[in-house]
């Protein structure tokens, strides 16, 4: 594997809630926090009650209380939907953190409800992808989005991908395996508009969930999917440095989520202590708001 | 109007047009190919993996490749492209190097399977998923696929799309908001080949054409710009792009799906011309003791270096872009099917040694379907074999009865009472639905 690909992994694999800096769970409980809170708002949106209604005629194996149907969304699609509310919830002078925490957080909230992830793990999964999220956002540059390409779809992508999978419990080489597949799948256009930008964003948070997935299950990737020669990188931000990655990582944290406490960040707290999990207050809230 | 919405005005006409006879046959080839290559790989472990995947992240409506697990529709689709791209053996447009069936036939089967679509309108959306992303395809070549854009999958979604609003009867309206929307959800960076994120991109790129088109049928719409904006498709992912191919007044007018080939073997098309020869040397090479050979030389098209220049492989996949692996195989054995692409031909012994001793070398005097295979014996002397248009090429494509043979090869024992069934069914599509060509499959 690839320096920087093994890099990011590594870092992943070894960050702890316990270590987690109070400054950094607290942006991650931020995250969430306002996630949810703008999804929930977005669920009258045309463009929610749309997909919501293709994806619910698939049937589904969970029991997911799911956006913009009344029917239960499998894992998939329950995190397409909300990653979609999510965006189209956003207000529309967001900074970049939080247009690509739209794709980050529903993919590791998703992704800890399959398997058996502890909240305070979800908020390590959260911050992780926040933070390998907006690092690869400033090292594929100004250019990348210039060019056209959404940002949410390809750093946002990485974070997501990176964060689903410590949800998902993936050892550090299968989060390199999945990288391979966040990395081939990055797409998205953004000249289409706040509603193809929250479709994209949806897109991201269910393929990065598939992506970390795939690996777990055995899947593999190429070595240097990021900064390979045919790579990420050299696609989409020929300008970009994807070493930049890379630098200070695991030393400082770069990013940074602050803002108003919105519907569910009591209920994140009080999950420390043993109190109901934030999963089980958000299906009730989504049940109510429908 | 854009020029995507031109070109999805003259697919609608066309899809409400009688196809010439040589298209219908050249579709009901492209599709009997991938199918039988999809139902090859039905039992592989990465297939197994990617079920299971779907299993769990998505819902239950059908199943596919004749295996009794349920999946939804999108990955269901995921799965069918996936395997049908799986060992490389599947087709390519030789200009574009797209594989052009994979994409198309697994978006459609599903629709097929859930709904009451009439035989003639799956070979329609075939026809058509093949031929719009050929043309896609064409206006950025050769800039698009040189970056290292795996074109499969980038162009894979509009022929998904495409062929999945044929499936759902859209207007031209339709046609259009599908592609656009598509265009948002292109998958595939070359980095992966070699790996099985390679046949991903055809499965993957099969789902989102079909989600694509679902979301318009449920009202989700997207500009029609997005395709030649200056920030736009053809923008970002090509230096150098043209309109021309995509002009609806050229839809019709000739039909690209014609250029479509069938690999006699799998694995990447360009190295094909130096496996064939290496497999005409194989009676004289029959009774020579392998230490007599020292040395192999392949001289070829620089691209077969570009493209297929590993220098060794330790597995099926990575031999599959392993031009000296192929011609290694095909001089030791005289085949070069899917057991001599196997995990356990890529470590063979006698292989290994031998593929150690051959080397490519580029030339540009040799095109793309030309190769001189020189074996250089111990003793001084040479066997020299030159192919100069390779059987599976345009000159010399693969006959109907040809295509049969391998489609009964990979389905293998465990089909071969239905063999003949599903390869009837499948060679009549349009006078047979998917649904009745599924039920030879399945054993219905």
């Amino acid at each position: 594997m690839s320096e920087i690909t093994t890099g990011i992994a590594n870092f992943a694999r070894a960050v702890t809630s316990d270590a987690l800096p109070l400054e950094v769970r607290q942006g991650a409980i931020q995250a969430l926090d306002t996630v949810l809170s703008q999804a929930l708002s977005a669920i009258g949106e045309p463009l929610v009650s749309s997909i919501g209604r293709t994806l619910s005629r698939f049937g589904s194996s969970s029991e997911l209380p799911s956006i913009g149907t009344d029917l239960p969304l499998s894992f998939a699609y329950a995190a397409m939907t909300l990653g979609t509310a999510a965006s189209l919830g956003m207000s529309s002078d967001s900074l970049l953190v939080a247009r690509l925490s739209t794709a980050v957080v529903p993919a590791c909230f998703i992704a800890a409800r399959i398997g058996t992830c502890a909240d305070e793990d979800l908020l390590v999964s959260i911050a992780v992808g926040l933070e390998i999220a907006s690092r690869s956002a400033d090292a594929l540059g100004p250019r990348h989005v210039e060019r056209g390409w959404d940002v949410v779809g390809s750093a946002g992508r990485l974070g997501a991908t990176v964060g689903a999978a410590l949800a998902l419990g993936l050892t550090a080489a299968e989060i390199a395996d999945a990288l391979g597949f966040a990395c081939t799948t990055s797409a998205g256009l953004s000249v289409g508009g706040k509603q193809l930008a929250a479709l994209s964003a949806g897109k991201t948070a269910a393929d990065s969930v598939e992506a970390a997935l795939l690996a777990k299950n055995g899947l593999i990737g190429p070595p240097s999917p990021i900064e390979g020669r045919r790579g990420l990188f050299a696609l989409v931000a020929r300008e970009g440095d994807p070493a930049q990655i890379l630098h200070g990582l695991g030393e400082s944290w770069q990013f940074s989520m602050t803002g108003e406490t919105m519907l569910f960040a009591s209920a994140i707290e009080s999950s420390r202590s043993g109190a109901r999990s934030i999963a089980t207050v958000f299906d009730s809230a989504v049940a109510n708001a429908q | 109007m854009t020029a995507l919405e031109e070109f999805a005005q003259g697919l609608f006409e066309l899809s409400q047009t009688t196809l010439p006879d040589e298209v219908v046959h050249e579709t009901r080839r492209c599709f009997f190919n991938v199918l039988g290559t999809s139902l090859g790989a039905r039992h592989a472990r990465e297939v197994d993996d990617l079920i299971l995947t779907g299993l769990q992240l998505g819902g239950a409506e059908i199943s596919v490749l004749g295996r009794s697990e349920i999946l939804d529709r999108l990955f269901a689709a995921e799965v069918l492209g996936f395997a049908a791209h799986f060992d490389d053996f599947d087709d390519t447009h030789l200009e574009t190097v797209i594989h052009p069936g994979a994409a198309t036939m697994a978006a459609l089967y599903p629709l097929g399977l859930l709904g009451d679509v009439p035989g003639p309108v799956a070979l329609m959306a075939m026809a058509l998923g093949v031929e719009a992303q050929l043309r896609v395809g064409l206006a950025m070549t050769p800039s698009h696929y040189d970056l290292g854009w795996h074109i499969t999958g980038t162009c894979g979604v509009v022929g998904a799309a495409v062929a999945s609003s044929v499936m759902l009867g859209f207007d031209a309206r339709g046609i259009s908001n599908a592609i656009a929307l598509a265009l948002t959800m292109t998958v595939g960076q070359r980095e992966a080949f070699g790996t099985p994120i390679k046949p991903y991109h055809a499965g993957k790129a099969a789902s989102n054409g079909l989600l694509a088109a679902l979301l318009v049928e449920e009202g989700v719409t997207a500009p029609a710009e997005l395709l030649t904006d200056d920030a736009g498709y053809f923008a970002v992912l090509s230096d150098e792009w043209s309109t021309a191919w995509i002009d609806p007044l050229d839809l019709g007018r000739r039909w690209v799906i014609l250029d479509n080939t069938y690999k006699p073997y799998p694995c990447g098309i360009v190295a094909h011309p130096a496996i064939e020869a290496a497999t005409l040397l194989f009676p004289q090479l029959a009774n020579v003791d392998d230490a007599k050979i020292e040395r192999v030389s392949v001289a070829c098209n620089p691209l077969v270096v570009e493209l297929m220049g590993r220098p060794s492989a330790s597995t099926g996949l990575e031999a599959r872009f392993c031009a000296i692996h192929g011609v290694t195989v095909g001089l030791l054995t005289g085949r070069g099917g899917l057991t001599e692409f196997s995990d356990a031909m890529a470590i063979d012994a006698r292989v290994v040694s031998l593929r150690d001793r051959t080397k490519l070398e580029p030339d540009d005097a040799h095109g793309r379907q030309a190769a001189t295979v020189t074996v250089h014996l111990i003793d001084g002397s040479t066997l020299v074999q030159s192919v100069e248009a390779a059987s599976g090429s345009v000159e010399r494509p693969l006959t109907d009865e040809q295509l049969h043979e391998k489609f009964v090869a990979l389905l293998g024992p465990e089909l071969e009472q239905r063999s003949e069934a599903i390869a009837t069914a499948a060679m009549a599509l349009g006078r047979t639905t998917i649904a009745e060509i599924d039920g030879t499959v399945q054993g219905r």
